[in-house]
């Protein structure tokens, strides 16, 4: 019994060295230090944009097909020469998850497949309105002051794709040349 | 002209012909195609250029299969053939041994989807085919999985060519399946293919839209995202919505539709859908089509000007009533009409897309609660003679388009905008079973023409007259024959094989008729003549009116007009708790044609009136409009904010087609499922919820219904005593289409799955058939026949469904749907005065003119123009005889003249 | 070269202007055969032409005879359609027949018509045959003021007309049945088959479509006699052929020639040998859509037989000759674009199979091609033969396979030349200098060849 004791003692005593020596500690100074997150964290949803500035949202509505808690919602228009809003010939006019809904599955990442929803590093959801809950789709865009493209690229099967070849493949209809 | 020599109702049946199809032995009809065969026998295979309702293309390559046939030369041993087998085009052979899942089979079909995906742009995230796509389908089912193709993938133009139909021809496969459609089908060669080899697109001629009323179809009979609703474009995701199957409200020829709806909004309207594995599909080897008007048209209800609450009169302004104090109201009002002017001072207005179990209803408040025979849908047309003739011509209607016929006579009209769907079954059924269609009269739809076996011309007014000849000629009489042959111009020879033909004693046939024409101006005279020719051909001809009012042939079987009960008296009397002395006015009550004239009499007082479209679309307009001011009291349910329904004392807030359940009967006597496909806006109600409580509160007794499923079971045995059914049992019956359905019905579907033989209506279940007319010995007088002058034509017109129309002006899209003034003329005619195909022309009649855009088609008799009615301006309503009008080109470039 | 052991009768050694004229014609015998045809039964002419086992020199090798005989019998009117749309590449033996003895043509025109009892006749010429339809058109007018033509042949009562009507440049009017839809007046898009043309062609009604060649040997057979056709046989391809010869020979051209002859009698004997005495590389034997024959297979006797024994098909007989200085993947790429060009984009395979695989080749021809790409074309293409790969047997009409053919053979005899274009990521042809046939020494760019695809 006294050998119990003893092991017991010398694994808080390994610990309480290794805090002494700040080595290893498990804990840490949140929110002035915070815990670097593995490349496929779930975390906050994040809509992201071509370099120039383009969504990669074509708004089809695959992620409220496959999200299992129905939290997302959107409703497309058709881009126009005046209005270009995304690569594509349509765009989400309206795009909204519900974070109270949202399970953190990362079905929507994995389903999209423009590579336009994310889902990033950010776990800091606390809000005082449960309205406030509904993000919206400026909520989630990146924008130049936030910075784009870095996070992941959540590419598990398409790893060749580029974003020349995705744009082509999506086809633009005011630069088209004829046969 | 069709063939006469065999007729194919004369050619034995077709040879069995047996044969093994996957190792299982099947039998098959000698000239039968393998494609068909197997789709009986429940052995899908893929394909995407072969449609039952279209020719054989043999063009997409995708149903290839493995063929062994019988080697004469080796003891009719299976042999393989060379080369795979198209099974769209291939008949099959006695003894033939067909596989579709070998291994070539299977690779012929890998083959062509990689092929197909080639230059195919994947970008089913944008395109709005996706999930009911027949690309993705068969990808996932005989696609290779995975892309070998890494060179540059072709590239088009996108044209601008149709307001309703968006062409994206990256995405096309060149089926050819729209060109076809247009071509056999709609009758039209509006689209083709443009360039070659692998550069080649469909487009349309000269950058033009898809002109035609079915256009919408290719839409849906496009198996990939090459031609999609614009309407539709990015609203909604496919399998986002919720499909309803109901009926149109527009088309009498009883279209069935699938409203797709999502959040109470209606988002699109197609022919009935259908589940297949995940992906709903819409007309995949069906021939079931719908006109435009419905296809686009159907969200009316959604209009501004919806008013969602019940409103009462208080002084001058209408204010948001509850809907008991409305009803109220309205019982308060008609009681103090009925009081001081007795109850036929009263008079009930049904509208002619009301639902039969309303039209019932109405006759049973106005006939038992009120005390009246006042209660009529016929409003539309010229005269009240022409009503009652309409009357005459549905008690003697029977036969169904479901049975074919060996022979079909169409009488006058534009079937195609009348009833579109209607039209295009019968000409389908014509030129796919070579039936010969004969045509009679001073107008013949254009659509019919090219495929018309006789053409029989004639003036306006004479067409009873050459009727009346017709039967006596089909009698033995020649002198009516030769007199026939004066009048319309017809080589005797060609008279000799028409009344051949009709004369064969065993045919079945078919005699149609529009009662549309000139709006009934001629019906009573061509009714009864009509009639007595089906008496000279005998019982096996059938008789269709044609009515372009949604629910005519319903509300007249449900007994809401006068001198019509829902069934026989005793029997109704005992539904309505009526003994035998009381009370129960049948033949007495104003026919809705005379209602100004008696409302300026001074004789109508009150009327309630549901749905107020019957008053919008009146011929005479303005003159009702002014009289309801004479009204002692109105009440009117409907949907919209009008000049109509400010005049209104009590205005109901109406549900709208999407929103309430009911029945619809065709013109064919077919009963369809009207089903609620949204819940109802506001605070609306069904017409049915407002008779059953006005009725209650005035006393009435027998209206204690709990839904519209009571009303229908009290009618419908009134109507068709023989109906075992119930209103559920309406909705529950098995698919329709025999080929391809691999597993029918979804959880996300709602509504009926329809089968021909639903139920159906006709004299004989009504029990009210009346006995044919008899044929007069002698023919009436012929009219004299007015000289024309160069450049002057006779007018006639009839309703079109393009033309104004209370509803379809408030739909989202009308603008896109509305057509400018046309007049139809022969082409002798337009060669004579030099015109062609779309040259600009001025109308002057009378007073009135009208510039209108030439069609030069088969359609009208020489001497004859042809304007639709409601099409911008070009009214003719209101005219008693076909007009003599001066025709003036206008132009190119130039203005027309001016008015006068 | 070898002294000829029988007369020419197709083209004999004439000059321009010696024989077009009908006086000309008649004063060589001509329209002797129209007087013998219009003594005979119809069933007769067709009995003769069977028993002389005259094939169609188009290209299938269908017996003529047979083919006639397949018409329904008892339903008119019938009708002829002579097949002028000579756009096979590397054939040109139509062309002379036509502009030099466009009554010998006629002749024959009159002699089928007689045998398959049809009053009119059509010509379906190529559209850029502009002189040949010109000519025709002269002939056709001249023998109806003779009185050849018309209502009244020749005094017989029996009426047969003739139209010329020219295409507008689409080699797919050559396939039959595109033909006969162009002759419609509808676009040229070849028939679903069956019903084939004999029983129901042009406007619904039955007809014959036979190539300019048969239809100039059935006054040959009628005056000469069927024994003397078959005089000159191979197996069951009798008669004379005209062979078009062309490219790295010292004299290309069209040569009259039994089919007996062999390809190294042709090349070696006939044309004088390879340019500038270069080795043989592959030779094209039948129009450009067959697949390819190699050095080692020179000994191939030229009948139908003989070269379908070798694995490829007489097709046209339009023998195409390259030597070493060739790169087989250009010459494979160029007539895979006159495939992707000429498709006519109606049923799946061809249209895009035709178009993929010229992707690929011109990706492999300018040095971006993959291994993978060659598994890719010879799935695509198969092995040159009959019912292999993906688009053979599987397309309405024979353009596919002529597409894919030539393809797949060039693949089974040069992949090693594929490869290297592969590996050495350009061709390694380019930029070579070759001796050109008129002796000067060229250095131009491959780069700048012409192509079919713009």
């Amino acid at each position: 019994m006294l050998i119990e004791f003893m092991k017991g003692f010398t694994v808080a005593g390994r610990h309480l060295v290794r805090y002494l020596t700040g080595k290893g500690s498990v804990t840490f100074e949140y929110p002035e230090v915070r815990r670097e997150q593995p490349p496929f964290f779930r975390g906050r949803h994040r809509l992201q944009r071509y370099q120039d500035g383009l969504e990669r949202c074509v708004g089809c509505a695959l992620c409220a097909a496959v999200c299992p808690s129905e939290a997302i919602y959107l409703e497309a228009r058709e881009n126009t020469p005046d209005n270009r809003v995304s690569a594509g010939e349509r765009y989400a006019e309206i795009y909204q998850i519900h974070m109270l809904r949202c399970i953190f599955c990362g079905f929507c990442e994995e389903a999209c497949p423009e590579n336009a929803i994310i889902m990033g590093p950010s776990y800091e959801l606390a809000l005082y309105k449960r309205t406030d809950f509904i993000m919206n789709k400026e909520d989630m865009l990146d924008s130049p002051e936030k910075g784009f493209g870095d996070y992941h690229e959540y590419d598990p099967y398409i790893s060749h794709v580029t974003e020349e070849s995705d744009r082509e493949a999506m086809g633009d209809p005011w630069e088209r040349t004829g046969s | 002209m069709a063939d006469q020599s065999v007729h194919p109702s004369l050619k034995p049946a077709p040879e069995d012909v047996p044969f093994v199809l996957n190792g299982k032995e099947v039998v098959g009809k000698k000239g039968e195609t393998i494609i068909t065969v197997a789709a009986r026998e429940g052995v899908y295979i893929p394909h995407y250029c072969w449609h039952p309702s279209l020719s054989v293309a043999g063009n997409c390559r995708l149903c290839l299969v493995e063929v062994h046939m019988p080697n004469p030369r080796a003891d009719n041993k299976p042999t393989p053939l060379p080369k795979p087998a198209i099974a769209c085009q291939t008949p099959v052979v006695p003894g033939m041994h067909v596989f579709t899942e070998s291994e070539l089979a299977k690779d012929c079909q890998s083959g062509m989807m990689e092929f197909l995906l080639v230059n195919h742009p994947l970008d089913c995230p944008i395109c709005d085919r996706g999930g009911e796509c027949m690309l993705q389908r068969y990808s996932m089912e005989y696609g290779t999985g995975h892309a070998r193709m890494v060179d540059k993938k072709r590239k088009f133009k996108k044209p601008q060519a149709d307001p309703l139909i968006d062409i994206e021809r990256n995405r096309c496969i060149m089926c050819t399946r729209c060109v076809r459609f247009c071509d056999e089908v709609a009758g039209e060669h509006v689209m083709g293919v443009f360039a070659r080899g692998a550069d080649n697109y469909i487009g349309t001629f000269g950058q033009g839209p898809v002109s035609n009323i079915l256009s919408g179809n290719v839409i849906d009979i496009c198996p990939v995202g090459c031609l999609t609703s614009r309407p539709f474009r990015f609203k909604a995701r496919v399998w986002e919505l919720v499909q309803t199957q109901s009926t149109s409200v527009w088309d009498a020829s009883g279209a069935k539709v699938t409203y797709w709806t999502r959040s109470n909004q209606l988002y699109r309207t197609t022919p009935p859908s259908r589940k297949y594995h995940e992906t709903y599909t819409i007309n995949e080897d069906t021939a079931e089509f719908i006109d435009n008007i419905t296809r686009f048209g159907s969200d009316f209800p959604a209009h501004e000007d919806r008013w969602e609450e019940s409103r009462v009169r208080i002084g001058e302004g209408l204010v948001p009533a509850a809907f008991r104090e409305a009803v109220r109201q309205a019982a308060r009002g008609l009681t103090r009409v009925r009081e001081q002017h007795g109850p036929d001072a009263l008079a009930v207005l049904v509208s002619p897309r009301a639902t039969m179990e309303e039209g019932y209803l109405a006759a049973k408040f106005a006939r038992t609660v009120i005390g009246t025979g006042n209660v009529d849908w016929r409003m539309s047309f010229q005269t009240a003679e022409a009503s009652d003739a309409a009357a005459l011509a549905f008690s003697h209607a029977s036969g169904d388009l479901e049975d074919g016929f060996d022979a079909v006579v169409l009488v006058n009209g534009d079937y195609l905008h009348q009833a579109p769907v209607f039209a295009m079954q019968v000409k389908e059924y014509a030129r796919l079973n070579e039936k010969p269609l004969i045509l009679i009269g001073h107008h013949h739809d254009a659509y019919f023409a090219p495929h018309a076996s006789w053409q029989l011309h004639c003036r306006p007014g004479e067409t009873a007259h050459v009727l009346e000849l017709l039967a006596l000629a089909v009698r033995g009489n020649d002198n009516a024959k030769d007199q026939l042959s004066a009048i319309t111009g017809a080589q005797a020879e060609e008279l000799d094989k028409l009344l051949q033909l009709l004369g064969h004693a065993h045919r079945k046939g078919l005699l149609i008729q529009s009662l549309e024409d000139m709006n009934g101006a001629n019906l009573p005279q061509d009714v009864p003549a009509l009639l007595g020719l089906k008496s000279a051909l005998g019982e096996a001809w059938d008789y269709i009116p044609v009515l372009r009012d949604r629910n005519a042939f319903g509300l007249y079987a449900a007994g809401a007009q006068p001198g019509r009960l829902p069934g026989a008296e005793g029997a109704v009397r005992k539904a309505w708790g009526l003994g035998e002395s009381a009370a129960l006015p049948v033949d007495s009550g104003v026919p809705a044609r005379l209602l100004a004239e008696k409302i300026e009499a001074g004789e109508i007082k009150g009327l309630l009136c549901l749905g107020a479209d019957i008053l919008h679309n009146a011929p005479e307009r303005e003159r009702l409009v002014a009289a309801l001011d004479k009204l002692e009291f109105f009440a009117v349910t409907d949907l919209f904010r009008s000049e109509i329904t400010e005049k209104a004392d009590v205005f109901f807030a109406a549900a709208s087609h999407l929103e309430r359940d009911g029945t619809y009967c065709d013109l064919e006597g077919n009963l369809a499922r009207l089903v609620e496909a949204l819940p109802p806006a506001g605070g609306s109600r069904p017409d049915w919820e407002v008779l059953a409580g006005i009725a209650k509160e005035m006393d009435g007794r027998g209206f204690d219904y709990s839904s519209v499923a009571q009303v229908f079971d009290e009618m419908i045995r009134l109507v068709a005593p023989d109906f075992a059914g119930s209103f559920k049992a309406l909705m529950l019956k098995g698919p329709r289409n025999d080929l391809t359905i691999k597993d029918p019905g979804g959880a996300r579907t709602r509504g009926p799955e329809y089968n021909p033989g639903d139920y159906r209506i006709d004299g004989a279940h009504f029990r009210w058939k009346a006995d044919p007319l008899p044929t007069p010995e002698k023919a009436s007088p012929a009219p004299e026949r007015q000289e024309l002058n160069e450049g002057e034509f006779l007018v006639t017109w009839g309703e079109h469904v393009q033309g104004s129309d209370y509803h379809l002006d408030r739909a989202s899209i009308a603008r896109l749907l509305k057509m400018a003034p046309t007049a139809e003329m022969n082409p002798e005619d337009a060669y004579r005065l030099g015109l062609e195909d779309g040259d600009r022309a001025v109308v002057h009649t009378g007073s009135d003119s009208i510039e209108v855009v030439v069609k030069v088609r088969r359609g009208p008799a020489p001497g004859v123009l042809y304007i639709p009615s409601g099409l911008g301006d070009a009214r003719f309503a209101g005219l008693s005889a076909a007009p003599l009008a001066r025709l003036e080109a206008v132009e190119a470039g130039k203005e027309a003249a001016p008015a006068g | 070269m070898p002294v000829d052991t029988f007369e020419k009768v197709y083209l004999p050694n004439i000059e321009r202007g010696e024989t077009e004229t009908l006086q000309q014609y008649r004063a060589q015998g001509g329209y002797e055969a129209v007087r013998m045809a219009l003594d005979m039964a119809p069933g007769k002419i067709v009995e003769i032409v069977k028993d002389s086992g005259l094939r169609g020199r188009g290209g299938a090798g269908f017996p003529a005879g047979m083919k006639w005989s397949f018409l329904p019998k008892g339903v008119y009117p019938r009708y002829l359609t002579v097949n002028a749309d000579e756009s096979e590449p590397g054939t040109c033996k139509d062309r002379p027949l036509m502009e030099q003895r466009p009554h010998a043509l006629l002749d024959g025109i009159i002699c089928t018509c007689l045998a398959i009892e049809s009053e009119l006749a059509f010509i379906y010429i190529r559209g850029e045959y502009y002189n040949s339809a010109d000519v025709l058109q002269k002939a056709v007018d001249e023998a109806y003021e003779a009185g050849l033509l018309g209502a009244d042949v020749l005094g017989s009562g029996r009426r047969v007309d003739v139209v010329v009507h020219r295409g507008a440049g689409a080699y797919i009017c050559g396939e039959e049945t595109a033909l006969l839809t162009s002759l419609e007046g509808y676009r040229g898009y070849p028939k679903l088959k069956p019903p084939f043309p004999a029983v129901s062609g042009l406007y619904g009604k039955p007809t014959i479509i036979n190539n300019v060649e048969t239809i100039f040997s059935v006054p040959l057979i009628l005056t000469k006699g069927a024994d003397w056709f078959k005089s000159f046989t191979h197996e069951r391809s009798t008669g004379l052929r005209l062979y078009s010869v062309s490219g790295h020979v010292k004299k290309p051209g069209v040569y009259e020639l039994p089919m007996t002859v062999t390809l190294r009698e042709l090349i070696y004997d006939y044309c004088g040998g390879m340019r500038n005495d270069h080795d043989l590389k592959f030779v094209i034997p039948g129009g450009s859509s067959v697949p390819w024959l190699l050095p080692d297979q020179l000994d191939t006797v030229m009948s139908m037989e003989g070269v379908q024994e070798a694995g490829s098909f007489l097709g046209s007989a339009a023998v195409m000759v390259m030597d070493h200085t060739v790169c087989p993947v250009w010459a494979i790429e160029n007539l895979a674009a006159f495939y992707r060009h000429e498709s006519c984009g109606q049923c799946t395979p061809c249209r895009e199979g035709s178009s993929w695989m010229h992707k690929i080749l011109m990706r492999i021809e300018h040095g971006q091609g993959t291994m993978e790409d060659l598994d890719t074309l010879a799935s695509i293409a198969g092995e040159g033969k009959p019912n292999t790969g993906m688009i053979s047997g599987r397309s309405i009409c024979a353009l596919g396979d002529a597409a894919a053919w030539p393809v797949g053979s060039a693949l089974r005899c040069f992949r090693s030349e594929f490869e290297e274009h592969i590996k050495l990521g350009h061709c390694p042809y380019k930029n070579k200098r070759f001796w050109m046939a008129d002796g000067k020494f060229v250095n131009e760019s491959f780069e700048h060849r012409p192509s079919w695809h713009h």
